[in-house]
């Protein structure tokens, strides 16, 4: 599998298609699974580790899909690779920078990935662009259901599928759908959705997961009870409340439209403008003006610009995809110029002419 | 030194050059963290949950639970209420009155609901464990006749899982 034709793509979850996909960027669930015969990752031996990758290899090259899954071994890869992998959203940091025998099975449409002795022994994934937890559902069921066929999971009537971590116990399963919710947080009445979520004890997060802030306006909602309630269960209450955010989000918008119809507009000429003309960007400064770009689109106060462009845009300005695209590896300074240099040719290219 | 955003201890440092101008930046971990400047580990922070439900529910049977072993994996109580990891799937059984409550807090109920493996295998689970620690005891006596046949067997049952 050669990750550097990932750089040049943005993958199926910034594709910018799908329902409700001008709020909803993306939706994805994860399910932990452990074998019965082994202690859990951070229990095993470097031994047992070689051997648990081994055998869980061997099975996911035999599930009957296609086409099939190609898998990577971290220790095989660069630090830069690995980061580039983490960006896209493909195994977790933890993964990233674990010891130890480990990797990762992807597939070709970046929709599954099948992670190997991450905290626990299988961390299954699909991620899809827009409102789309149903089909993510049905396509990581079908997976698990072969993987199920091909070697013992560690479960009990009881408890469910066993993790190491108690609080991924029962149906393993964590759903997110991740939301892009400038308007909310520019009227601050983002944190009554947040008390609200957290009343469902569902929980929100940054774009990059466990203590990533909010940067770029996404946020992530996900379940966090994952024992004492079906797995169709967790996806309705997501389902639920997911098209009550996004309607307050557009009332949101239409609110600042209505009320402030220039101050927007300037803080999204200006977000523009900043992005064709900088010399000098960091990844949080871009973040934010492609944020209100984004916005702008969706409002149809920017013309000249497409979503899937712009969503290529937060993912190709990451550190890492940036160091690939240049070639060269960049530190501080170096990197934010070649940042800027970046925005202002892509933007050119795809023919922007801000106002 | 003084966190610069609220005035607490700072145990974070960054130097950042602009424009040729050293910037230096003075935090304590929470803005730090708040600041992405470092990642949180573990949102949830279940060491500091568990202190507290096992602190509040158990009293007494504490001392106890802490000491307690899985002969599976060899993990102590005490070693998972500070790493918040357990050591294998049979922790879930040794450890069931410190794990009963703690789930509770977690996910306000204590009963698996959804979906189970068609395979049905929750007493293999613990059969295989069992053979596995038969195994090591008999690879440390140096009982080498016995450890071939227990791996001979632990083969078979991850064989009879599957369909080819």
């Amino acid at each position: 599998m050669n990750l550097n034709n990932l750089t040049h793509t943005s993958g199926e979850w910034l594709r910018g298609s799908g329902p409700e996909s001008d709020i909803v960027i993306s939706s994805r669930i994860r399910l932990a699974r452990n074998l019965a015969a082994f202690p859990f990752t951070n229990r095993a031996s470097a031994f047992q580790k070689a051997e648990i990758e081994e055998l869980l290899r061997d099975r996911i090259a035999k599930l009957d899909l296609s086409p099939n899954l190609g898998y990577v071994k971290m220790a095989g890869l660069s630090l830069l690779d690995r980061q580039l992998l983490v960006e896209r959203q493909l195994i977790s940091r933890e993964l990233a920078t674990a010891e130890g025998p480990r990797g990762v099975a992807l597939g070709a449409q970046e929709t599954l990935s099948v992670m190997v002795n991450e905290e626990d022994h299988l961390r299954l994934q699909v991620m899809r662009s827009g409102l789309t937890l149903d089909t993510a559902w049905s396509e990581i069921n079908h997976i698990d259901d072969l993987l199920e066929a091909r070697v013992s999971y560690a479960f009990s009537d009881e408890f469910g599928y066993l993790t190491a971590c108690p609080t991924n116990v029962g149906t393993g399963m964590r759903a997110s759908v991740m939301l892009h919710l400038p308007a909310l947080e520019h009227s601050k009445h983002i944190d009554n959705v947040f008390r609200a979520l957290q009343k469902l004890s569902l929980a929100v997060r940054g774009l990059y997961g466990e203590g990533s802030r909010a940067s770029g306006h996404f946020y992530q909602i996900s379940n966090q009870v994952t024992l004492g309630k079906s797995e169709s269960q967790i996806l309705s209450e997501i389902q639920d409340v997911v098209p009550q955010i996004i309607k307050y989000e557009r009332e949101a918008r239409q609110t600042w439209l209505s009320e402030n119809r220039q101050g927007l507009q300037d803080k999204i000429s200006r977000a523009y403008g900043t992005l064709f003309s900088a010399t000098m960007m960091t990844s949080e400064e871009t973040m934010e003006l492609l944020s209100y770009v984004r916005l702008g689109v969706n409002l149809s106060l920017v013309e000249d610009l497409s979503i899937p462009t712009i969503n290529e845009l937060f993912i190709h300005t990451q550190p890492a995809h940036l160091q690939k695209l240049v070639g060269e590896p960049l530190d501080g300074e170096a990197r934010n110029a070649a940042r800027a240099r970046y925005l202002r040719s892509r933007l050119r290219e795809s023919g922007a002419s801000p106002n | 030194m003084k966190c610069e955003a609220c005035g607490q201890l700072a145990t974070v440092h960054q130097t950042t050059l602009v424009e040729g101008q050293k910037r230096e930046l003075h935090l304590c971990r929470p803005c730090a963290e708040e600041r992405r400047l470092i990642q949180t580990n573990n949102e949830l922070n279940l060491p500091a949950i568990l202190q507290h439900v096992i602190g509040q529910h158990l009293g007494p049977e504490m001392d106890e639970l802490a000491r307690q072993r899985c002969p599976i994996c060899g993990i102590r109580f005490m070693e998972f209420r500070a790493q918040g990891r357990l050591g294998c799937s049979n922790d879930y059984e040794c450890f069931r009155i410190g794990l009963d409550s703690l789930l509770y807090r977690i996910h306000r109920s204590t009963r698996h609901t959804g979906k189970v493996p068609r395979q049905g295998v929750p007493t293999v689970v613990f059969e295989v464990a069992l053979l596995r620690q038969r195994l090591r005891a008999a690879v440390e006596a140096e009982e080498y006749h016995e450890a071939a046949r227990l791996r001979d067997l632990l083969r078979q049952r991850e064989a009879g899982h599957e369909s080819e």
